[in-house]
C-alpha cells in the first residue's frame, strides 16, 4: 500500500485527568477513503482535531508525507493541504454563497481590494466543478440545511486539498443529497485526494469507504480493509458486547387498557398531513421517520410546545391550550432532543436542574428548602447511579449520559402517566443506554404510556411494541410485535420516499 | 478552607460565596485604607454617611441585578428615578398618595419594559432604552423643563431622618435587601428567575412561567427605581428633571462587580449591596485624598474593568 | 437583486423610511412657508452632522456584533484636547487635528483590544471606558474652553450654494467610504461574519481579535472627526460636548433596519434614519411642539421600529 500523505502516530489526548485518545496510530493515504467509526465520545472528533491543529496532543505526532509536522492552528492545517468539513457548521447565514465559500481567501485585486466580479465566477466555478447547483449570490440563510452543507464541502475544496475529512456530514441529509455527495467524493478519491469519513452509518461506509478504523473509548479496537469486514464485525469493534443483551423483554402492546393518550387529526404547523394515534398505559410506542419527518414537531405539540391543529386527548378529556406548564401539570413529560439547547440549565448545580420540576404549575409552596432538593436529587444520584461528586456541583461538569440520567430523574420527579421521549439515548454510552431501557420497560410495567422517537432502528426494534413509520407529518405504517424488524421499518420506509433512514447499528 | 466550610469546593454555592467573601475582602482593604489615609474615616457617623450616600444605588442595583438576571438590562433606572419623584411629588399633595402613586409608576413602566421583551421580544437594551427616552419627553413635557421645586417635609424625613439612630432609609434597605435576598435564594420565583437566565429554552420547556418570569423582573426593577428616586430627591432636597442621572450606568456597573453575568443567571443581592457599597467607598477615598472629584470617575471605570475580568477569569477556569 | 442593491445593503424597510422623510417633509411645507428656506433646510443639515457620524461609527460596531458605549466619555476628552491644542495658526491647527484623530484611533484600538482579549462584553468595556474618558476630560478643564482658529469655524459654517454645508458633504464622503469599505474590503466582509456568528468566523480563519481591534479604531477615528467638528461649530472645547451621543447614536443604527445582534443591515439604513431624527425635530419645532415631545416619539419609533423587525424576522 502506498505511503500515507497524513498520519497520526502514538496519538494521545488528555482533557484534565480525563484519558479520551490513548497511543491511536491513524493513516490516511491518497485515492482511498478511511472510515473513522465509533460511538459518540469514543473519541473521534478529538482524532480529527488533533490532526488538524485545533487541539495539540499530550503525547504523539502527525506525520504529512512521512514527516513529523506540528500544527499550530487549523490554519496552518489548511494550509498543508488538509481540508474538514466538520460537524459544526462554519458558515454564516448574513454572507452570500461566494463570500462564505472564499470567506478569508477572496480574489483581491491589485489595490487589495475584494474583486467582487471573481469572487462570483471563481465560486461559480468551483461549484460546477463539484457539480452543485447554486448561485454564488445567495445569501446563506435562503438555503436548506443540505445545501448548506453543500456550501461546507466546497468551502473545504476551494485550495487545493489532498487530504478530505468529513465529520458526520450525512446527519442531516435526504438519500438523494446523499448520493450526491458519495458521488462528488468517488470523484475526488479517483482524481487522488486522500478522504477521511466519519460516520456510525454503517451502510454508508460500506459504500463510499475503501478502509475502517474503529475506535472504542479512546482505543483502536480494530482497522483494516473495508472487504475484511461485515455489519456484525464492525458492530461488535465498536459496543464490544452483541446489542440484543441490551434490551429488556417486550411485555407486548397493550390491548385491553383505554387510552392515556388519543390524537384525532393532529396537524403540526407547516404539515399538510395528520395523524391520529391511541396510547395506552404499559406500552412503549416507537416514532420511526426520517429527520424532518415531522417527529419531533408532532411531540411538540402534543406537548404545547409547539402549534398544532386537531385534537389532544388526556385519558379521554379534551385537551385545549397546550402549554409545557399545563402539560407537566396533568401528567404528560416530554424529554427532549437536545439537551443543551433546552435540557439542562447548564451553570445550576445538578440538585437545582433536578428540583426544577417542582417549579412550574405545581409548585406547591413559595418557599424552597435546599436541604429537601439536596436530599431529593442524591436520591435520584443513587436510583440512577450518577457519576458526581456532589450534587452542588453544575451540571455541566457531569458527562453527557450522566446528564441524561439526572434530566430522566427530573422527568420522573412528578409521577408522569405519559412520557414524550425524543432521542432517548442520543450521545450516552452502552452502559448507560442499558440503563435507560431498563428503566422505561420497568415503568412501561407499571402503567406509564411511553412514546419513543429514535433515529437509531435498533433502539426502536429493540425497545418498542409498536411501531408507527412517519413521514411529511403523517404515519405511512404501524408495526406490531414480530414485524418491528429494521428491514420491516426499512422497507416502509424506503417503499415511502427513498429518504435518508438508514439502520444503525449503534 | 474557609470556602468548603462555607459551600464545598466545585460547587454552585461554593463558587457564589468566595465570589461574595472577595467583594467582602476587597470593601475591608478600601476601608482600611481609607483609615490610614484619614484616620477620622472610621467613625460611626462617617460610615452611616457612606450608607445612607449608597442608599439610593443600592436600590436600584438589586432591580438591575434581577433584570440582568433574566438575561436583560434596564437602561429606563434613571429616568424613572426621575420621573416617579417629578409627576408624584407634582401631582399629589399628600406624601403617602404620593409614594404609593410613584411605585405604581414604577411598576407600570417596568410592566412595559417587560412586556416588550417578553411578548414583542424587544432587545432589552431596545425596549429600555425606548422608555427611558419616552418617560424623559414626558417628565420635561410635564414641568415644561423647569425644575418643579418643594419637596414636602416627609420626605426629608424618610431620606435623612432617623428612628432611634438608625436612619430610615438604611432600615428600608435593609429591609427590601432582606426580602430580595431571601426571595432570590430561597423561594420559587426567585429560583425561576435563575434558572431562567441559566436557559430560557429550558425553563420553557420544564414548564416555568418564562413571560411572567421576565416581567416581574422588570416590574422589581421599576419599583425599586421608584423608591430609589424619592429617597434621592429626599437626601438631595431638590426635585429635579435629571435626578438620578448617571444611576442606569452605575447600576449596572455595580450589578457586574457584585458578580451579575450579562449572559444571565448569576447574581446575588448580597453582591450587588457590597459592589454599591464599595464603588461610595471608592469615591469617598478621592475626596478624603483631596483629589478633584472627577477621578472618582476614572476610579470607577477601573474598577469596572478589574471586577469585569476577575468574573470572565474564573468563568473560565 | 441588482449589485447595487447588494452593495448598500437595500431593504424594504429603507423604502418606509424615505417614504416616512417625503411624508414628515410634506407636514412641514404645509406647517409653514418658511420650511423650505434655504435657512431651514441648511439648519437641519447642521444639526444632523455630529449625530450622523458618531451614529456611522456606532452602525460599524452592532454590525460586528458589539456596541460603542464610550462616546459620551471620547467626544468630550477629544473635543476639549483639541479646542487645547488647535491653537491659532495653520500649522499647530493641523499638528492637532492630525494628532486627535490619531489618538481616537489609539483610544478606539485599546477599547476594541480589551473586549477582544478580555472577554468581557463591550456594555461593559466601553462603559468603564467612557467614565475614565469623561473624568480625565473634566479633570482638563471644567468649563468649556481652547479655541479653534477663525479659518476653521469658516470653513464648518461655510454653504455651497447657500444650501449645502461642508459638513453635509463631508458626512455624505464619509458614508460613501465606509461603505465602500464593508463592501469591498476583506475586513468589511469580516465584520458581518464575526457579527452574524463569531464561533464559524473563528472556524473559519476570520481573525476575530484583530478584525475587532480594528473596528473599535474606526469607530474612534469617526468619532474624533466628529468632536473636531463640534470645536468648530461651537469655537470651544466642552468636556459635556459628547453627554447623549452614546445612547443617542444607537437609535438611528436600530431604526435604520441594523440589528443589535450583528450581521444584518447597513450605513444606507442608518444614513437615511439620521435625516428622518433630524427633519422630524424641525418639523416638530415648526409645528411649535416642545423638544420635549420629540423624545417622546424617538422612543416610540424605537419600539415600532424593533417591533416589526422582530415580527419580520419571524415570518
Amino acid at each position: 500500500m502506498a505511503d500515507p500523505v497524513l498520519a497520526a502516530r502514538g496519538m494521545t489526548k488528555l482533557f484534565g485527568s480525563n484519558e479520551v485518545l490513548r497511543n491511536i496510530d491513524f493513516e490516511v493515504i491518497a485515492g482511498r477513503n478511511i472510515a473513522l467509526c465509533g460511538e459518540n465520545g469514543a473519541g473521534k472528533s478529538t482524532l480529527i482535531k488533533l490532526m488538524t491543529g485545533i487541539y495539540t496532543p499530550s503525547a504523539g505526532h502527525v506525520l504529512l508525507d512521512g514527516e513529523p509536522v506540528i500544527f499550530a492552528g487549523p490554519k496552518e492545517a489548511i494550509a498543508a493541504g488538509i481540508a474538514v468539513v466538520h460537524q459544526e457548521f462554519s458558515t454564516i447565514s448574513a454572507l452570500t454563497v461566494a463570500e462564505n465559500v472564499f470567506l478569508e481567501k477572496e480574489p483581491r485585486d491589485r489595490l487589495g481590494l475584494v474583486d467582487r466580479r471573481r469572487l462570483r465566477r471563481d465560486c461559480a466555478d468551483l461549484l460546477q466543478q463539484l457539480g452543485i447547483d447554486l448561485d454564488p449570490d445567495t445569501p446563506l440563510e435562503r438555503l436548506s440545511v443540505a445545501e448548506a452543507q453543500m456550501v461546507e464541502i466546497a468551502k473545504a475544496l476551494r485550495s487545493r486539498a489532498r487530504v478530505l475529512i468529513l465529520d458526520e456530514p450525512t446527519a442531516v441529509l435526504s438519500h438523494r443529497e446523499i448520493d450526491h455527495l458519495f458521488r462528488i467524493l468517488r470523484d475526488l478519491r479517483n482524481q487522488g485526494m486522500g478522504l477521511v469519513y466519519v460516520s456510525h452509518r454503517l451502510d454508508e461506509i460500506f459504500e463510499v469507504c475503501t478502509d475502517i478504523c474503529v475506535l472504542k473509548d479512546g482505543d483502536v479496537t480494530s482497522a483494516g480493509p473495508i472487504e475484511d469486514y461485515d455489519h456484525d464485525r464492525v458492530v461488535a469493534a465498536m459496543v464490544g458486547r452483541r446489542l440484543g443483551e441490551l434490551f429488556p423483554p417486550k411485555s407486548g402492546p397493550a390491548t385491553g387498557a383505554a387510552p392515556v393518550l388519543s390524537l384525532r387529526d393532529l396537524k403540526v404547523e407547516g404539515s399538510a398531513a395528520s395523524v391520529d394515534l391511541d396510547l395506552r398505559p404499559g406500552e412503549i410506542v416507537g416514532l420511526s421517520g426520517l429527520v424532518g419527518s415531522g417527529r419531533t414537531e408532532l411531540a411538540l405539540a402534543i406537548f404545547g410546545a409547539a402549534r398544532g391543529a386537531g385534537t389532544v386527548a388526556l385519558s379521554g378529556a379534551n385537551y385545549r391550550k397546550r402549554t409545557p406548564g399545563r402539560s407537566l401539570a396533568g401528567g404528560l413529560a416530554m424529554l427532549t432532543e437536545d439537551r443543551k439547547a433546552n435540557g439542562l440549565f447548564p451553570d445550576a448545580s445538578v440538585a437545582w436542574n433536578f428540583a426544577a420540576s417542582t417549579l412550574g404549575k405545581g409548585a406547591r409552596a413559595l418557599a424552597l428548602s435546599p436541604r429537601d432538593e439536596e436530599e431529593r436529587s442524591r436520591s435520584v444520584v443513587e436510583r440512577f447511579s450518577v457519576v458526581v461528586d456532589h450534587v452542588g456541583q453544575p451540571i455541566s461538569a457531569l458527562s453527557g449520559g450522566n446528564q441524561q440520567k439526572v434530566l430522566i430523574g427530573r422527568l420522573l420527579e412528578n409521577a408522569p402517566k405519559i412520557l414524550l421521549l425524543d432521542e432517548p439515548t442520543r450521545g450516552v454510552d452502552v452502559a448507560t443506554k442499558a440503563e435507560i431501557y431498563r428503566t422505561l420497560r420497568r415503568l412501561a410495567r407499571d402503567g406509564v404510556a411511553i412514546l419513543v422517537i429514535s433515529s437509531e432502528l435498533i433502539e426502536v426494534v429493540g425497545l418498542c411494541d409498536r411501531v408507527h413509520v412517519m413521514r411529511d407529518g403523517a404515519f405511512v405504517a404501524e408495526l406490531l410485535g414480530d414485524a418491528i424488524t429494521e428491514d420491516g421499518i426499512m422497507a416502509v420506509a424506503a417503499a415511502a420516499t427513498g429518504g435518508g433512514m438508514r439502520p444503525s447499528h449503534d | 478552607m474557609i470556602a468548603q466550610l462555607l459551600g464545598g469546593k466545585g460547587t454552585v454555592r461554593g463558587r457564589k460565596t468566595r465570589e461574595i467573601l472577595l467583594l467582602l475582602g476587597f470593601l475591608i482593604v478600601i476601608w482600611a485604607v481609607t483609615t490610614v489615609l484619614s484616620p477620622r474615616f472610621l467613625s460611626v457617623k462617617n460610615i452611616t454617611d457612606i450608607l445612607i450616600q449608597a442608599a439610593p444605588l443600592g436600590f436600584v442595583v438589586i432591580g438591575q441585578m434581577i433584570v440582568i438576571v433574566v438575561r436583560g438590562l434596564d437602561l429606563s433606572v434613571a429616568s424613572i428615578m426621575a420621573t416617579a419623584a417629578v409627576l408624584s411629588i407634582g401631582v399629589f399633595d399628600n406624601t403617602a398618595t404620593a409614594f404609593v402613586a410613584a411605585l405604581l409608576l414604577g411598576a407600570l413602566v417596568g410592566g412595559v419594559n417587560g412586556y416588550l421583551v417578553s411578548y414583542r421580544r424587544v432587545t432589552p437594551f431596545l425596549a429600555t432604552l425606548a422608555t427611558m427616552i419616552v418617560l424623559q419627553g414626558i417628565r420635561f413635557a410635564y414641568t415644561k423643563g423647569a425644575p418643579s421645586g418643594s419637596l414636602p417635609d416627609a420626605f426629608r424625613f424618610l431620606a435623612t431622618g432617623d428612628i432611634g439612630g438608625v436612619p430610615v432609609v438604611l432600615i428600608v434597605l435593609i429591609g427590601v435587601g432582606f426580602v430580595a435576598h431571601w426571595m432570590l435564594e430561597r423561594s420559587v420565583p426567585g429560583r425561576q428567575l435563575l434558572l431562567y437566565g441559566d436557559n430560557p429554552e429550558t425553563a420553557y420547556m420544564a414548564g416555568l412561567p418564562v413571560k411572567r418570569i421576565v416581567i416581574s423582573a422588570y416590574v422589581i426593577s421599576g419599583v425599586l427605581a421608584a423608591i430609589a428616586g424619592l429617597f434621592l430627591v429626599g437626601y438631595v432636597g431638590i426635585v429635579d428633571n435629571w435626578t438620578g442621572q448617571g444611576y442606569e450606568l452605575d447600576s449596572i456597573a455595580a450589578a457586574v462587580i457584585g458578580g451579575a453575568s450579562l449572559r444571565g443567571g448569576k447574581g446575588s443581592v448580597i453582591g450587588a449591596l457590597l459592589a454599591a457599597l464599595i464603588l461610595v467607598s471608592l469615591f469617598n477615598i478621592v475626596v478624603i485624598l483631596g483629589l478633584s472629584i472627577e477621578f472618582q470617575m476614572v476610579v470607577k471605570g477601573v474598577l469596572i474593568l478589574l471586577a469585569a475580568t476577575v468574573y470572565i477569569r474564573r468563568t473560565r477556569e | 437583486m441588482t449589485d447595487f442593491a447588494r452593495a448598500v445593503r437595500f431593504q424594504t424597510v429603507h423604502l418606509a423610511i424615505i417614504g416616512l422623510i417625503a411624508a414628515i417633509f410634506m407636514v412641514g411645507v404645509f406647517a409653514s412657508d418658511r420650511f423650505v428656506t434655504v435657512l431651514n433646510i441648511a439648519n437641519v443639515q447642521d444639526q444632523l452632522v455630529a449625530l450622523a457620524l458618531v451614529a456611522l461609527a456606532q452602525t460599524v460596531v452592532i454590525l460586528s456584533g458589539g456596541i460603542d458605549l464610550s462616546f459620551a466619555g471620547l467626544l468630550g476628552l477629544l473635543s476639549v484636547l483639541f479646542a487645547t491644542f488647535a491653537g491659532s495658526d495653520p500649522a499647530t491647527f493641523a499638528a492637532a487635528y492630525v494628532g486627535i484623530l490619531v489618538l481616537g484611533t489609539a483610544i478606539g484600538a485599546i477599547t476594541g483590544g480589551i473586549v477582544a482579549f478580555s472577554g468581557i462584553h463591550p456594555l461593559i468595556v466601553t462603559l468603564a471606558t467612557s467614565t475614565i474618558m469623561a473624568g480625565a476630560a473634566l479633570l482638563h478643564t471644567k468649563q468649556p474652553s481652547g479655541s479653534v482658529p477663525i479659518f476653521f469655524e469658516d470653513i464648518v459654517y461655510a454653504r455651497f450654494f447657500d444650501f449645502l454645508p461642508w459638513g453635509t458633504l463631508f458626512v455624505i464622503a464619509a458614508y460613501l467610504l465606509v461603505g465602500f469599505v464593508l463592501w469591498r474590503t476583506r475586513f468589511g466582509i469580516r465584520v458581518y461574519a464575526i457579527g452574524d456568528d463569531e464561533r464559524a468566523a473563528t472556524i473559519s480563519g476570520v481573525p476575530v481579535r484583530l478584525t475587532k481591534v480594528l473596528i473599535y479604531a474606526l469607530s474612534g477615528f469617526i468619532v474624533a472627526l466628529a468632536a473636531i467638528y463640534l470645536v468648530g461649530r461651537f469655537g470651544v472645547g466642552d468636556p459635556r460636548a459628547g453627554i447623549g451621543f452614546d445612547l443617542r447614536s444607537i437609535t438611528p443604527v436600530i431604526v435604520g433596519g441594523t440589528l443589535l445582534a450583528g450581521g444584518r443591515g447597513g450605513v444606507l439604513g442608518t444614513f437615511l434614519a439620521v435625516i428622518l431624527l433630524a427633519l422630524l425635530a424641525n418639523v416638530l419645532n415648526f409645528l411649535n411642539v416642545s423638544n420635549f415631545y420629540l423624545w417622546i416619539v424617538e422612543g416610540v419609533i424605537i419600539v415600532v421600529a424593533v417591533s416589526l423587525f422582530v415580527v419580520r424576522a419571524r415570518s
